[in-house]
């Protein structure tokens, strides 16, 4: 079932954090804040930890299936034809999701950047790279996204900056906008640490080394809830709370406020150097996109199906912005993940606990 | 009788060689015995032929054998037609004696060749200043002489089937992956090729990714350079009359080492490294750069500095795409027209071409002053690099950067980096990754790829060659 590819734990905790960290980083601050407040930091370490928990209960799913990753799973678990559709959904899910980080990056894009350019231009430039990067398979990327992660350091160096001019008094006293409202804050800071259940598509490509999938995960897990703490707590202590609430990209904002001896505008460069998270997102749904179809028909050309996705979500991605442009259109695309990364795969693995306890009850 | 058998003999040797003019024969009889000497005249050393076959052989007695009195270590029974054509080829003589049926063949092969002097474009300030010359047994000499190892094996492989040239193989047999070197040696033989133009026919055969910009196999005209490569497992091909040894399996970083870091201490060795990285990418971002923010942020200028580039480029009539390519056609051109023409032109050309050119075409107002700066430190920048090769696949891979930056701005650089790091990292060489060790990450290997630590601080061998012996001394008290 899995083939000769391997990726080390380097690539491993890249591959997870790169997706996590996708199009939300710069927008991130803003949704929490709207629920959270002064506490919106708080909220995100709330999210990592409920994130921990749900990768402690993969990890019993993964220590069941040491060899196959989530789709072959189904497959066992339901059977080939309710586990073929339920795979057929998580296609659909997929795309979706790919549709939705491609259109909030054009978006994006157009509004910061290159507001006379056609989306489609934008859309098609990050699609043909995206489609060349997923084309050779797991170590490709994997090697890649590694690369990529270099970036991070850039994010970070910037907000360090931001420190200079903070005022500490935006997020005193902790707690000031009541609990009830940091738990609200969770559910955004989930949306935009979406990505973590691509651990379960990917484990079995670890190659042997001392660390389990698990404990990579935790780690890659921890980086993400790090960075975003800090980032989210940079931003609230850089902009006052009328700002922020009128300002939905953030980060971008406090970026643009700082100007440089040799560069004015250092929020262009960001937000250029953004595009890589995006493409590093989307390159990893692609994988997982080529992954499934391998699943359902077991023999594949990796190179004309990615390239096929990639057609069809570009394509797809296109509709809404022949007719109408909707901005809202892919919010409600938030809350599957609740369905998709968090329900389904809870629900696997407590069902795929039961069976092998049954096994075993017969068996004794 | 004899006499008769031995012409139709030398006749057929003649047949085989099409009646060349020069081909010659001539028969010497000694004691009854009538013995021919062919040879091809242009090929052999006549003074030597003289002193190693004739004149012993005039002084032969009636029962000895030819194979015991000629003075030469080296001589071969030729018991095929087909191995007699060959070894006249490569400037043996044969020596024919029908009466007592034995023919041999004795190298007197006259060759010319120029001294080990210092390779023209890989200079060096400190450690040894020989080079390779283009005869192959001069070089494996001077491998040789610096790997005083029984583990150094060379094989000779013949390809070109016109032209028969030799190619060697040397690699250390207790270093060196066994895979890669099968691998190789596969390749090599199933080269199709009438004649193996070294080192870019062989080359050819070898590449696992034949339309990748980048090189892939490391060239050099240094021994000194072969050696630190075959002591890390590394393969050498090198083949008769051509001085360039192909190194292989490299990755990236090899590209931008010289020997002359190793004679360095390590701040300023470590410097110079960074300085060539720098360079690699300064050369690829640089134009970009220029294009992107004159076209499209220029607000990313600071306040101080909006003054001075408004006033350069006023007057310039073309879009800073045109205003780039222009300079840079300019000093390819400069470049191309400098290696043609003997050096005191060249340097002429160098002087008008640069200053000249440079100084009118600014004044002129037809391209802005930034843009001969940056177009002349890109150019400098590219130079640096130790690799020819690698420069100038830069300064190619420049121009697709420009036209994405005069297209998207920075988002176009963003987008062609990226594509450039895909397709690096999708590169592999005989299942070394190309980026190695850089990603997959080796924290080894890094110290010695971008920074250059003392050398006893490298004692393992680099992870992503595959040696079969890890540690390059091995350590006391330690046995496997």
């Amino acid at each position: 079932m899995i083939r000769n590819e391997k990726i080390n734990s380097l690539q491993f905790i890249f591959i997870i954090v790169q997706l996590q960290v996708g199009v939300g980083i710069l927008t991130m601050p803003y949704d929490i804040y709207n629920k959270a407040g002064g506490d919106s930091w708080l909220s995100i370490l709330l999210a990592g930890l409920f994130i921990q928990v749900l990768l402690t209960g993969f990890h019993f799913l993964m220590k069941a299936y040491p060899n196959d990753h989530f789709f072959t799973i189904i497959q066992k678990v339901f059977g080939r034809v309710i586990g073929n559709v339920l795979i057929l959904i998580y296609i659909m899910y997929f795309i979706v999701l790919a549709m939705s980080l491609l259109s909030r990056y054009a978006s994006i894009l157009s509004t910061w950047m290159m507001p006379l350019t056609p989306k489609w231009i934008l859309i098609s430039l990050m699609t043909v790279i995206v489609v060349y990067g997923a084309m050779d398979g797991l170590e490709t990327i994997g090697r890649f996204l590694f690369i990529a992660s270099f970036i991070l350091i850039v994010y970070v160096g910037f907000s360090i900056y931001a420190l200079k001019f903070m005022q500490i008094t935006y997020v005193l006293p902790v707690l000031n906008e009541g609990f009830s409202n940091m738990v609200k804050g969770i559910f955004p800071s989930l949306y935009a640490m979406q990505g973590f259940e691509v651990v379960l598509f990917i484990y079995p490509f670890l190659r042997q080394k001392s660390l389990n999938a698990y404990s990579i995960a935790t780690i890659s897990n921890s980086i993400v809830t790090l960075l975003y703490t800090f980032i989210v707590f940079t931003t609230i202590v850089f902009l006052s709370p009328e700002e922020i609430i009128l300002t939905p990209e953030p980060v971008l904002y406090l970026v643009k406020s700082f100007s440089f001896n040799m560069i004015e505008r250092p929020d262009l460069l960001f937000t250029s150097i953004w595009i890589v998270f995006v493409a590093t997102s989307f390159v990893v749904l692609l994988f997982i996109l080529t992954e499934a179809t391998h699943t359902l028909f077991h023999k594949q050309n990796r190179k004309w199906m990615t390239v096929f996705f990639g057609l069809l979500i570009f394509l797809l991605t296109l509709i809404p912005y022949g007719v109408y442009e909707n901005k809202n259109l892919f919010a409600p695309v938030n809350k599957l993940i609740i369905i998709f990364s968090i329900i389904i795969p809870l629900m696997i693995t407590g069902i795929s606990l039961m069976k092998k306890r049954k096994i075993t009850h017969e068996i004794h | 009788m004899h006499d008769k058998k031995l012409a139709s003999y030398v006749n057929d040797i003649k047949n085989r060689l099409h009646h060349t003019a020069d081909f010659s024969y001539r028969t010497i009889k000694v004691n009854d015995h009538t013995i021919a000497i062919a040879y091809l005249s242009d090929l052999i050393d006549p003074l030597s032929l003289q002193e190693v076959a004739v004149e012993p052989l005039l002084q032969m007695d009636k029962h000895e054998k030819m194979r015991h009195v000629i003075k030469s270590v080296s001589y071969t029974i030729i018991e095929k037609k087909e191995d007699l054509i060959a070894n006249i080829l490569e400037g043996h003589a044969i020596l024919i004696n029908l009466s007592q049926n034995e023919v041999i063949s004795v190298d007197v092969e006259q060759v010319y060749e120029r001294s080990p002097e210092e390779p023209e474009n890989e200079k060096v300030i400190r450690g040894s200043h020989q080079g390779f010359v283009e005869e192959l047994s001069t070089n494996i000499n001077l491998i040789r002489r610096r790997v005083r190892n029984e583990h150094m094996k060379i094989e000779y492989v013949s390809i070109g089937t016109e032209t028969n040239t030799t190619i060697a193989l040397i690699y250390m047999d207790n270093i060196a992956n066994s895979r890669t070197v099968n691998k190789i040696r596969r390749k090599l033989d199933t080269l199709c090729t009438d004649m193996a133009f070294a080192p870019g026919y062989i080359e050819d055969g070898l590449e696992e990714h034949p339309f990748s910009v980048f090189p892939q196999h490391l060239y050099t005209e240094r021994p000194d350079r072969v050696e630190a490569h075959l002591l890390e497992g590394r393969v050498a091909i090198m083949a008769e009359s051509s001085s360039d040894a192909i190194i292989t399996p490299v990755s990236f970083p090899a590209f931008f080492q010289s020997p002359d870091d190793f004679h360095k201490r390590t701040y300023t060795g470590t410097m110079f490294r960074l300085l060539r990285m720098i360079s690699f990418f300064g050369t690829l971002l640089f134009p970009a750069l220029y294009i992107a923010i004159i076209g499209f942020h220029f607000e990313m200028i600071p306040n101080e500095m909006i003054a001075l580039m408004k006033g350069s480029i006023e007057t310039v009539p073309f879009p800073p795409f045109f205003e780039v390519l222009i300079m840079i056609l300019t000093i390819e051109l400069i470049r191309e027209a400098g290696i043609r023409l003997p050096t005191p032109i060249g340097q002429t050309i160098g002087i008008v071409g640069g200053i000249i050119i440079g100084e009118s075409v600014v004044t002129a107002g037809l391209v802005s002053n930034v843009v001969v700066i940056v177009i002349a430190i890109t150019a400098i920048m590219s130079f640096t690099l130790p690799s020819y090769e690698m420069s100038n696949t830069i300064r190619l891979l420049s121009l697709p950067i420009m036209i994405a930056s005069a297209l998207f701005g920075f988002v176009g650089i963003v987008a062609s980096f990226m594509l450039l790091f895909i397709h690096l990292c999708r590169l592999e060489i005989y299942g070394t990754p190309y980026l190695s060790p850089i990603t997959p990450l080796d924290a080894d290997g890094v110290k010695d790829t971008f920074i250059r630590l003392p050398s006893f601080f490298t004692k393992r061998r680099p992870k992503h060659v595959f040696p079969k012996e890890m540690e390059r001394v091995e350590r006391e008290g330690e046995h496997k």
